[in-house]
């Protein structure tokens, strides 16, 4: 992923770096990925999810509800998956919204969905809706393929 | 082109998922179309494999209808985040016999277009979650439980195991609209089906609305029958004949009891060519 240096955001949006606004939110989610789902730096996702943000997603029930219910599902996979990576298969940007087709990766060394660690490599497919609204992720759709996910964990697919 | 693309996918569900129009698919959809998503087993190109989509789900959900939440187009791709709404009221998905139960699930995808058609797609539905509602567990008494008898009892009826009947008709069931001289409860039940399948092969009743309410449940759905048998005196026609059937049925202590039908005999009766048709002019 793409390294944007020291530079605040803002800064090379006012320098004319960046110009467009899907470009921005490209810049922004893939250091929300680098920094924070991989690196654990949850003070990325301070700087860029909003505090309304609203997120659906099928690993856990109901919405996740403000900075912290990113904070929650971001958690959630980094303590079932040790080193967990995500590549950009594709990202499609129109207006204030993209459309990410990604795969991630890890080494499941905690519980998962009730699963105990199996410490096995896993791949799995996700795809994401994003909103964003000046300069965060305001709201939030995503699937991950669990059933895959699970199947790879040998608990024979549903959860 | 993204404009282009977003009309592609909207008439894909509109037109062929939400209205079964098959024969719009070769207008939507490039004849060498790739699905890098397919099902393992299933076809991955061509129509056929665009086709058995909706076709398995209109098959277990008849009511399948797919609303689109939102579109993110850019160049020739648009990305497609949907809400589907379906009842189970057909044949077993993922495994499970009809539940009757209204479900609701996410689906995204991926979709590239090219020459005015859509040539590739990468898809992520929530199947998961959707096996998730269909396992919930079924409470006796409610209303879902209720709708769970009727259709598993439709559904011994459709795959033709009578004996099934017994989990799900008391004995002493009475038919309202019983055939000239069938006898009573459950056996006068299995008499009747028996005798519509001598007369039509590959006998299939689908809801297409069930509706429940206190101890009732009420089911209006359309049969199809291939007409191989004598019927109230019609030699066979060998024709596939469809007709309607609204059905009403009381249930206590998660059994039906009772039962009415009102078939459509008339449109019945035209097809087999046993009522002429007025000819116009």
């Amino acid at each position: 992923m793409s390294d944007l240096g020291e530079t605040s955001l803002g800064e090379r949006v006012w320098r004319g770096d960046i110009e467009s606004i899907p470009q921005k939110n490209r810049d922004i989610v893939t250091r929300l990925y680098e920094q924070g789902w991989e690196q654990g730096k949850l003070s990325t996702v301070d700087q860029f999810v909003a505090r309304n943000y609203s997120g659906q997603s099928n690993l856990l029930p109901g919405s996740q509800e403000g900075i912290d219910g990113y904070k929650r599902i971001v958690n959630t996979w980094r303590a079932a998956f040790s080193d967990l990576s995500f590549k950009f298969d594709q990202v499609l940007a129109e207006g204030d919204r993209l459309a990410i087709r990604q795969t991630g990766q890890g080494t499941h060394s905690g519980p998962f969905l009730g699963i105990s660690p199996t410490n096995k490599q896993v791949t799995f497919g996700c795809m994401l809706f994003l909103r964003f609204d000046g300069g965060r992720v305001v709201e939030e759709h995503s699937i991950a393929d669990l059933p895959g996910l699970m199947s790879q964990l040998g608990s024979g697919g549903g959860n | 082109m993204t404009t282009e693309a977003k009309a592609l996918y909207r008439s894909f569900v509109e037109d062929v998922i939400n209205n079964g129009k098959y024969e719009l698919i070769p207008e939507i959809f490039s004849e060498d179309y790739q699905d890098h998503s397919a099902p393992p087993g299933a076809p991955s190109g061509g129509f056929d494999a665009i086709r058995a989509v909706p076709v398995m789900f209109r098959g277990a959900f008849p009511d399948v209808h797919f609303i689109i939440e939102e579109m993110v187009s850019e160049g020739d791709w648009v990305a497609t985040r949907v809400t589907g709404r379906a009842t189970h009221l057909g044949r077993p998905f993922m495994g499970i016999e009809p539940t009757g139960l209204r479900c609701s699930w996410s689906s995204m995808g991926f979709f590239r277009v090219a020459n005015g058609r859509i040539v590739e797609h990468h898809g992520q539905p929530d199947l998961g979650g959707l096996q998730r509602q269909l396992t919930r567990k079924i409470e006796p008494g409610t209303l879902d439980h209720k709708r769970m008898i009727v259709t598993r009892y439709v559904y011994a009826t459709n795959i033709g195991e009578l004996d099934r009947f017994d989990e799900y008709v008391d004995p002493e069931f009475v038919d309202h609209n019983a055939l000239p001289g069938q006898a009573p409860g459950i056996e006068g039940l299995k008499d009747s089906y028996r005798m519509f399948s001598e007369a039509f092969s590959d006998l299939w009743y689908t809801f297409e609305d069930l509706i429940a309410e206190g101890d009732k449940v009420v089911g209006r759905g359309v049969i199809e029958g291939k007409h191989t048998g004598p019927f109230m005196g019609i030699p066979p026609t060998n024709k596939v004949i469809h007709w309607t059937g609204t059905r009403t049925f009381r249930l206590a202590n998660g059994k039906v009891t009772d039962g009415w039908i009102d078939l459509d005999m008339f449109g019945m009766m035209v097809q087999m060519g046993a009522i002429p048709l007025p000819t116009q002019g």
